[in-house]
């Protein structure tokens, strides 16, 4: 297959499928046209090509069905690992892992410090560090918890607004 | 990422489809390839930033047509059957001839079929054909021409039906 001939006939086919396209001068379809009067293979390729050609033309793209799209549509949750959902859960991924990132590094310093007998300073430095780090977590953390509470407080209201009206329940904490 | 792998499937889902049912002629295993062509989409796009053509959805469809091919049935090289008159997606179609059209594309071996498909169907370019299959464009013209010429030859048999 990998070295196939040119067809000898190339030039003549080229020239009737753009005759049927419409793509020829209008002086060289005349003069295919004029060939083709006297030439009967010539005749017949045109119409065999004209016929087939009028049949592919009638063939279209096919449309998905709705089911499919859905399918499709439905991907990237269902092929992301759970370590991607994870890190996708919400926007405040960068900082609640870069947070915990540090509170591992500071363990990693701690539990290496404890077996090489570190300086005062160091400690101090490293119990800074630590500091910082659970103060960003907690941030992080409360942040979410807002949004949580707030969500959650939405999505309530929501609910209790779609139910025939009743006493408002007061909930004591 | 998820936004343009939307737009991905929302622009290019109708070409993979269209290819993988023209060649393999069974909608439930052209679905099933459709979605196989997009789960390789997702995977890529979480790999590689980089520009993802139709082209390359085109080509990966068509492979796992063909190697579907190869593991449940022989290529045909038969005639195209009688069209089924019985099947409500052929009962659907206006045109008789369009219909016989799709089996005798079916009946075609490989790279016929795909190619007859590609040009004549989805009207790609021959340049875009050849880069999609790999090949010159002198070879991608010939095969189109052997393939419509098959086509034509077998033409006759359309009208009997």
């Amino acid at each position: 297959m990998n070295n196939l001939p040119e067809y000898p006939d190339q030039a003549l086919d080229d020239a009737i499928e753009a005759l049927l396209a419409g793509d020829l001068s209008q002086a060289d379809s005349d003069k295919l046209r004029q060939a083709a009067t006297t030439d009967q293979q010539l005749a017949a390729a045109i119409v065999s090509a004209w016929s087939l050609r009028k049949g592919l033309d009638g063939l279209q793209t096919e449309t998905v069905s709705a089911q499919l799209e859905q399918r499709l549509l439905a991907i990237p949750s269902q092929n992301s690992n759970i370590w991607q959902r994870w890190f996708n859960f919400s926007n405040w991924q960068a900082g609640q892992s870069w947070a915990l990132g540090s509170v591992m590094a500071m363990a990693l310093i701690i539990a290496i410090g404890v077996q090489q007998q570190p300086s005062r300073e160091e400690i101090l430095q490293a119990s800074e560090e630590l500091e910082i780090a659970l103060a960003y977590v907690a941030r992080t953390l409360n942040q979410a918890d807002k949004t949580t509470r707030a969500e959650l407080s939405f999505q309530v209201r929501r609910l209790l607004e779609d139910k025939p009206a009743e006493p408002a329940q007061t909930i004591n904490l | 990422m998820s936004r343009k792998f939307h737009n991905m499937v929302k622009l290019h889902q109708n070409q993979v489809f269209t290819l993988a049912l023209y060649m393999l002629r069974d909608r439930a295993e052209a679905e099933d390839v459709t979605q196989e062509t997009f789960i390789k989409l997702w995977q890529r796009l979480q790999k590689t930033d980089e520009e993802i053509k139709r082209a390359w959805l085109l080509t990966v469809a068509r492979n796992a047509c063909i190697d579907r091919f190869r593991k449940q049935r022989p290529i045909s090289n038969e005639a195209p059957e009688p069209v089924d008159l019985e099947d409500p997606h052929f009962h659907l179609e206006q045109d008789q001839l369009g219909a016989w059209l799709k089996q005798a594309i079916a009946g075609l071996k490989e790279p016929y079929r795909s190619l007859i498909v590609m040009r004549d169907v989805q009207q790609h370019s021959y340049k875009e054909i050849a880069q999609m299959l790999e090949m010159s464009m002198a070879r991608v013209k010939v095969c189109i021409y052997r393939a419509r010429q098959q086509l034509r030859e077998k033409l006759p048999e359309a009208e009997l039906v």
